[in-house]
């Protein structure tokens, strides 16, 4: 076999019961890997509507049929499970060496189900699968456990954990991998935690092998000439990293700002690419077979905030930036690190906070109800130490720790929140490009920018630019991107690798390696099946069209300053054309028809 | 005249491109444990290091050979492998001050880069040219001047 | 008019942003003077292959998009703020 390894691994923490599986081969040419694949198991196997904190849910690693191979920029894996942030389904996409490791050992993905009694991790050697006690790593941070865990077993194994945060069950808490890399988003660290599993520790010898080399060596060469020549995926992201869309964002006037009562921030250029480079960078870092490198190495000095680690990403500078009314960038990489360190996501944080110095200084909480704390907009050292609190469930961090929508919701001002499904946006208004909007109100995991990346067109021009502002098109623009980023997850490769090729060339590589044909078509046809077997489980769980929506705020109160002054979104004139390209009906339900056509009935 | 594969760690950025190229032309497969330059990454200082063999002029792997499997190719400095001759006696394997000659069972031979014969595979497959195969002083003179910049640039400084 | 710089371009100008006062003129001809000014390590990020502007470099007129206005025929006036990027991306 080619590509797939074909066994998938499937280990009981209940029982401790651990199986080797032949992988379904036709639902592996369906759903292709990692994001879509593990979605088909997870659909097919739980309840939408049990608890996802519960021994119900199960949880799943999954690479996908490129990762292994060096095709350009496929290190990345999904971590797919129901989510407790949003209570939908979650595929948390994180990169690093872990996923092509797990592919070496010999799988194409492993699938946790139940719970242990007591900590445990999964020790992974070949064919050798083990459950270990894992009482003596139980609280410790990530790079500690990392560092322990590989004391034990191999020294240079790749270790996935969970932080402190992840074991006290914080709603966003993240699985890290390799220290720095995280699945970030919607809590799937929080669900590890609930399985008591703090870690998957794997080292993998075998081979990953593709079915026509020739084929393989040709896609390879064209897909690394065209991002290596890419202006943007050739050189760009590995001088400024992501963080360079900081002052593009802000020019534009579209970079959220206290909480998104703004888009405009006028220290921005403090918090940007341009200056993470020039004060803090150490050096680029690449994922696994990564030609981009667009990782950050940083280091601050500062003895305030002294650290070393990765980051800060766009988003993450955004979130405990601007959105918190702070320009300080040794605050902001540090913060940054605390979440790398504790197993947090970094966008959910950093709003979460926003949004309690929102409604602190709306007078809808007070010192009583923060343990004495005041919590204005733009207090550096009380962002950091707000973090490190949430991370650790203590004081008012406790209530941090279940999101902004439950925190704004306990004090009665749900509007408050700056989510989508009760999941925090990430960093591009939505008022000053509206089909960005678009995608986080129609996303499957809520608040997400990953999934639907339109600000690709819409602010970068690439591959074409079409107008920000304007409505007219955008729902077609938005399913397009989220059909392509469904199938491209699915591989294992990088969304950057967008910046140089598409559909064409992944179809070519994914063709090469597992000997199935994949057209064009094929694969943007598989990528609407996975978005709409996502959507099916969303809607069994709690969602209905009137949840399709992002906050009000968002078309009531017009951004107050910059060149998108005056501006709201428009939101809900685009969604019935959405829903009408999407095939679905006026509820947003895909209908039979729909559901047959993309063998989903 | 020599050229070496030359690494420069500080611009290594840990991909592993290196790994998976030298797999798949010496292997036909992706196999990191089968190539011959491995990559070491210290997550928390973030930095990566690849390593693979020095073709060093007074080879150990060489010398200890009781077959002359492995030997240095006349006129050149490259040390090369000749599996027909190998006994798997190891005994490179435990010379290497490096670590760079390697037995794999999987194939039951010795893996040892070869620089694929004047045309490293790993360093085309570089994308930030943390690895170059480059005149012995050449690669010298650039190193060197590295730090004669700085120099100069701390002596602009003084004065 | 003020001019801003970002990323790359940074390197190129060694300011990041400066105010210049020249006679109401279109955008292209603006760019034509800083690739007089700047030079060969300018022009590479606004010029195209095969002649002209544009590649992929984002200029802005007062926080909009050239593109959404009358690209380099856009006219420009005392009191504008002209943003240049070169291609950047990130997500």
């Amino acid at each position: 076999m080619n590509g797939w390894t074909g066994t998938t691994l499937r280990v009981n923490l209940t029982t401790g019961d651990i199986k080797k599986e032949p992988t379904n081969l036709q639902d592996a040419r369906n759903f292709i890997g990692a994001r879509g694949l593990a979605s088909k198991i997870l659909t097919d196997e739980i309840d939408p509507k049990i608890d996802p904190l519960s021994p119900a849910n199960k949880l799943i690693f999954a690479p996908g049929p490129l990762s292994g191979t060096m095709a350009p920029s496929m290190g990345r894996y999904d971590v797919v499970c129901k989510a407790p942030l949003t209570n939908l389904i979650a595929a948390s996409n994180s990169g690093g060496s872990f996923g092509p490791e797990l592919k070496f050992a010999g799988y194409d993905m492993v699938i946790l189900e139940g719970a242990a009694k007591k900590p445990a991790y999964l020790w992974i050697k070949d064919d050798a699968v083990e459950l270990r006690d894992a009482s003596a790593v139980w609280g410790m941070n990530v790079p500690d456990t990392t560092d322990a865990l590989r004391a034990v077993t191999d020294e240079d194994a790749k270790v996935a954990c969970i932080g402190p945060a992840g074991e006290k069950k914080v709603l966003f808490a993240s699985i890290m991998n390799e220290m720095g890399r995280a699945a970030g988003r919607s809590g799937v660290g929080a669900v590890m935690g609930s399985k008591m599993l703090k870690a998957i520790v794997v080292v993998g010898t075998k081979p990953v092998t593709v079915a026509d080399p020739d084929a393989f060596e040709k896609a390879v060469m064209v897909a690394r000439e065209k991002i290596s020549t890419h202006p943007v995926g050739g050189t760009g992201l590995r001088v400024y990293g992501t963080d360079v869309l900081v002052n593009i964002l802000n020019s534009v006037g579209s970079l959220p700002t206290r909480n998104f009562h703004d888009g405009y921030f006028a220290n921005a250029d403090k918090f940007g690419g341009e200056s993470l480079t020039a004060k803090y960078l150490t050096r680029p870092r690449g994922c696994f077979s990564c030609i981009i490198s667009c990782g950050r190495a940083t280091k601050v000095t500062n003895p305030k905030f002294a650290g070393e680690g990765e980051g800060p990403e766009y988003e993450s500078a955004w979130c405990f930036g601007s959105d918190c009314g702070i320009d300080d960038m040794d605050a902001i990489t540090k913060a940054n690190y605390i979440c790398n360190d504790l197993g947090l996501d970094t966008i959910t944080m950093g709003s979460t906070i926003a949004c309690a110095m929102d409604l602190y200084e709306s007078g809808h909480i007070s010192l009583k109800d923060t343990g004495g704390m005041a919590v204005p907009f733009g207090d550096p050292e009380l962002m950091v130490k707000l973090v490190e609190m949430t991370g650790n469930r203590e004081g008012f961090g406790d209530q941090l720790a279940e999101g902004s929508y439950r925190l704004a919701t306990r004090y009665g001002h749900p509007e408050f929140s700056m989510t989508a499904k009760m999941q925090e946006m990430a960093a591009y208004d939505p008022r000053g490009v509206q089909g960005i909007g678009l995608n986080f109100a129609t996303n499957n995991r809520g608040g997400c920018h990953v999934r639907g990346y339109t600000i690709s067109p819409e602010v970068l021009g690439v591959p074409f630019k079409v107008d920000q502002h304007a409505t007219e098109g955008k729902p077609g623009l938005v399913i397009t991107f989220q059909n392509l980023t469904a199938a491209l997850d699915s591989c294992g490769t990088c969304l950057f690798t967008t910046f140089g090729i598409g559909a064409d060339e992944l179809a070519a590589l994914l063709s090469a390696v597992t000997g199935i044909q994949y057209s064009t078509e094929d694969f943007m046809k598989a990528g609407e099946r996975i978005w709409n077997l996502e959507r099916m489980f969303d809607l069994k769980s709690w969602i209905t069209a009137k949840d399709d929506k992002i906050p009000e705020r968002m078309m009531k109160e017009a951004i107050h300053t910059g060149p998108s002054k005056g501006e709201v979104s428009h939101v809900d004139q685009m969604l019935p054309e959405y829903y009408q390209l999407r095939g679905w009906d006026a509820k947003g339900v895909p209908t039979p028809e729909k559901l047959k056509e993309l063998s989903l009935a | 005249m020599a050229k070496f594969i030359m690494i420069q760690p500080d611009k290594c950025t840990g991909c592993k491109n290196c790994v998976q190229a030298c797999s798949y032309v010496k292997e036909k497969q992706f196999r990191p444990s089968a190539s011959r330059i491995h990559v070491y990454s210290w997550e928390r200082e973030g930095i990566s290091v690849p390593m693979m063999c020095q073709q060093c002029s007074d080879a150990p792997c060489a010398s200890v050979c009781p077959t002359g499997a492995m030997h240095r190719v006349d006129g050149s400095s490259l040390i090369d492998y000749d599996a027909s001759k190998c006994i798997r006696c190891r005994m490179c394997v435990q010379a290497c001050p490096f670590g760079n000659a390697i037995y794999d069972s999987v194939t039951d031979r010795i893996l040892k880069c070869d620089t694929c014969h004047d045309d490293p595979s790993c360093v085309a497959a570089c994308p930030v040219k943390a690895i170059e195969y480059v005149d012995e002083n050449i690669a010298t003179r650039s190193r060197k001047k590295v730090f004669a910049t700085k120099f100069k640039e701390a002596f602009k400084e003084v004065a | 008019m003020v001019i801003k710089y970002f990323a790359t371009l940074r390197d190129v100008t060694n300011i990041k942003e400066e105010n210049l006062h020249l006679p109401p003129m279109m955008l292209s001809d603006l760019i034509q003077h800083l690739c007089g000014k700047y030079g060969k390590s300018f022009e590479k990020w606004v010029s195209c292959d095969h002649g002209g502007y544009g590649a992929l470099s984002v200029f802005l007129v007062n926080g909009r998009d050239y593109r959404s206005l009358d690209g380099y025929e856009t006219k420009l006036k005392d009191g504008d703020e002209i943003s240049i990027f070169p291609p950047v991306a990130g997500g």
